[in-house]
């Protein structure tokens, strides 16, 4: 599905995959998180091949934020948070103290540290993601070397508001932890509005790749999704900003 | 350094769980419809031959009351693997039609069973065990074909399929057996704890402990797999190898269970499910408490199968299955 595809996660860097439905991304985002195994070539995450790397040792490195999360069973949040700890304990050991202290600062980095005892069903769209964005942070907090978050299509189920509260939260929590982030999104202003490079994707191939200004052009806008687009900077916020305007060929 | 809330958790429940399962060991084979004296059994004065309290107390009824404890364990534990695992509540070994496959496997080896007896291994609990892999091997098929879990849908109807695929092999299999064994088959078949003697208990032990071995390692895995199989990957788990070892090892809790006292009914779905109310979903604690629970909850339902139309006594499955057929179904309308 995918076909010479190159991506560059750098330390502390911020890549958005993006592209039409079915290009790839989701794929492209198992293979970064070692769920999936690449057909050919391979993943290194500090040189390492994540083909030949323990799962426990990924995971202590690398947290995944699915789209949605369901739990098949009423857990707390904090038990949640705590599924986080699991790669750093043996195989019969439990959650010590420093495992709790880690688990409330990440709730207090995504601002739900006020959940902590709520059932996780119970809470609403937005602040279940904020609860699994915590999960994935206990999971690589405390390791020796910088972590990887990776989000895949994370403002589909979220309304407005919570698309903004997610698009500050990514880029505060950037500032303040040695964390690299990659997210797929069909969303060109949330990726614009967050992203410091971008990889666009269409039938399984990268079509561009660079620094957000300079890819997300109306040209390769129109050969990513064939749709005209007008790309400017938004006067208030100093935000590029993508407006759809017509389909290409499609007339007047 | 301070104790993890965990320990303290488990610290806090078991005991009270161990506590009621002890009080079911030990009162269990007291009641009955011949009522006998603890002081007059355990009499070393009277002879054993002799001594009519302790012939019921160590023939009748305590090798009865240990089987419910053992079956009664198993199946609870069997059916939070099974849930855990497929990521439904409504799952156990008796709904999705696992303990039927055990049971026929059972039967087979009670009605042509000479036949196998010279591999040394015990013919009954081994085939049952076969018929419940069997059963789940199909589960594990539907499931995969699913990829994230069963529906509830699906899960119902898989159950109900193969509940009457394998009752009607079991009918089948009967039209075999002699008809001195026909009754008392049919007893095992409505789940029935009347062992009379401490040799099935025996054979089925090492199944059972293999089982709980392989529970006390999945009990984390479980708690992953609740996220769904691509989120517990990422989380660090084998899941593969997990599931593999869920499906195998409540089959063989299943098969050994069923081996001793037939298909018991609703025994996996109540207790859980009370277990969950009471302690949270973390299954490092909901297993040992349905272990514990388990065994006190079947014991507890034999001895009204006992007592309630005394003297005669009824097969515990009906009792189960009184108490699980009204449970389930209001788990069915509760809202989810």
């Amino acid at each position: 599905m995918l076909r010479g595809v190159s991506v560059d996660l750098p330390a502390r860097g911020f890549v958005g995959i993006i592209g039409p439905n079915g290009s790839g991304k989701t794929t492209l985002l198992r293979i970064l998180a070692g769920t999936v195994p690449p057909a050919s070539g391979c993943v290194l995450l500090d040189g390492e091949d994540l083909a030949r790397t323990p799962r426990a040792a990924i995971a202590r490195r690398m947290g995944v934020v699915p789209q949605e999360t369901h739990l098949a069973f009423d857990y707390m949040v904090m038990e949640v948070v705590l599924m986080g700890r699991y790669p750093h304990l043996g195989a019969f050991e439990l959650e010590g103290p420093s495992d709790f202290a880690i688990a409330r600062e990440a709730l207090a980095a995504t601002d739900t540290l006020t959940f902590e005892d709520r059932i996780f069903a119970t809470l609403s769209g937005g602040e279940k993601q904020r609860v699994i964005i915590a999960s994935a942070l206990a999971q690589i907090m405390g390791a020796s070397s910088d972590g990887v978050l990776l989000l895949d299509e994370p403002t589909v189920a979220l309304d407005l508001s919570y698309q903004l509260e997610l698009a500050s939260l990514l880029l505060d929590l950037q500032a303040r932890l040695p964390i690299a982030i990659a997210v797929s999104t069909h969303d060109l202003n949330f990726a614009a509005s967050v992203c410091r490079t971008l990889v666009l994707l269409k039938n399984g191939s990268v079509i561009a790749t660079g620094p957000t200004a300079e890819v997300l052009t109306p040209a390769l806008i129109l050969e990513l999704y064939g749709v005209e687009a007008d790309v400017s900077r938004h006067a208030a916020s100093g935000r590029i900003v993508v407006v759809p305007v017509r389909r290409a060929g499609a007339g007047r | 350094m301070r104790p993890s809330p965990l320990r303290r958790k488990l610290w806090r429940t078991l005991p009270w769980f161990a506590g009621l399962a002890i009080v079911a060991i030990v009162g269990g084979p007291l009641v009955g419809s011949t009522s006998i004296s603890l002081e007059r059994a355990f009499d070393p004065a009277v002879p054993f031959a002799d001594n009519v309290d302790a012939q019921i107390f160590f023939v009748a009824r305590l090798p009865r009351t240990l089987a419910g404890a053992l079956v009664g364990s198993m199946l609870a534990s069997a059916g939070v693997v099974f849930q855990g695992l497929l990521r439904n509540p409504l799952a156990s070994p008796f709904t999705l039609g696992v303990s039927a496959g055990a049971a026929l496997g059972a039967m087979l080896a009670i009605t042509f069973g000479a036949s196998v007896a010279w591999t040394g291994i015990p013919a009954a609990p081994a085939a049952s065990f076969l018929g419940s892999l069997a059963a789940v091997g199909i589960v594990y098929a539907l499931a995969r074909a699913r990829h994230s879990g069963l529906s509830t849908n699906v899960l119902l109807l898989a159950g109900v399929t193969m509940n009457a695929f394998f009752s009607a092999l079991i009918l089948f299999v009967q039209y075999f057996a002699d008809f001195a064994q026909t009754y008392r088959i049919l007893r095992w078949l409505m789940g029935d704890l009347d062992v009379s003697s401490y040799q099935p208990l025996l054979t089925a032990l090492p199944l059972m402990l293999v089982a709980l071995a392989v529970f006390a390692w999945l009990a984390r895995p479980l708690n992953l797999l609740s996220l769904g199989a691509e989120s517990a990957g990422t989380h660090g788990l084998d899941v593969r190898r997990a599931q593999r070892a869920a499906f195998v090892s409540a089959s063989l809790a299943t098969g050994a269970a069923v081996s001793v006292g037939g298909p018991v009914g609703f025994v996996g779905i109540i207790i859980p499910h009370l277990v969950r109310l009471m302690v949270g979903s973390d299954h490092r604690v909901v297993l040992p408490a349905s272990v514990l629970f388990g065994a006190a909850f079947l014991i507890a339902c034999d001895v009204v199968a006992r007592t309630v139309m005394s003297p005669l006594e009824l097969p515990v499955g009906v009792i189960t299955a009184l108490i699980g057929g009204p449970f389930f179904l209001w788990l069915l309308v509760r809202k989810p």
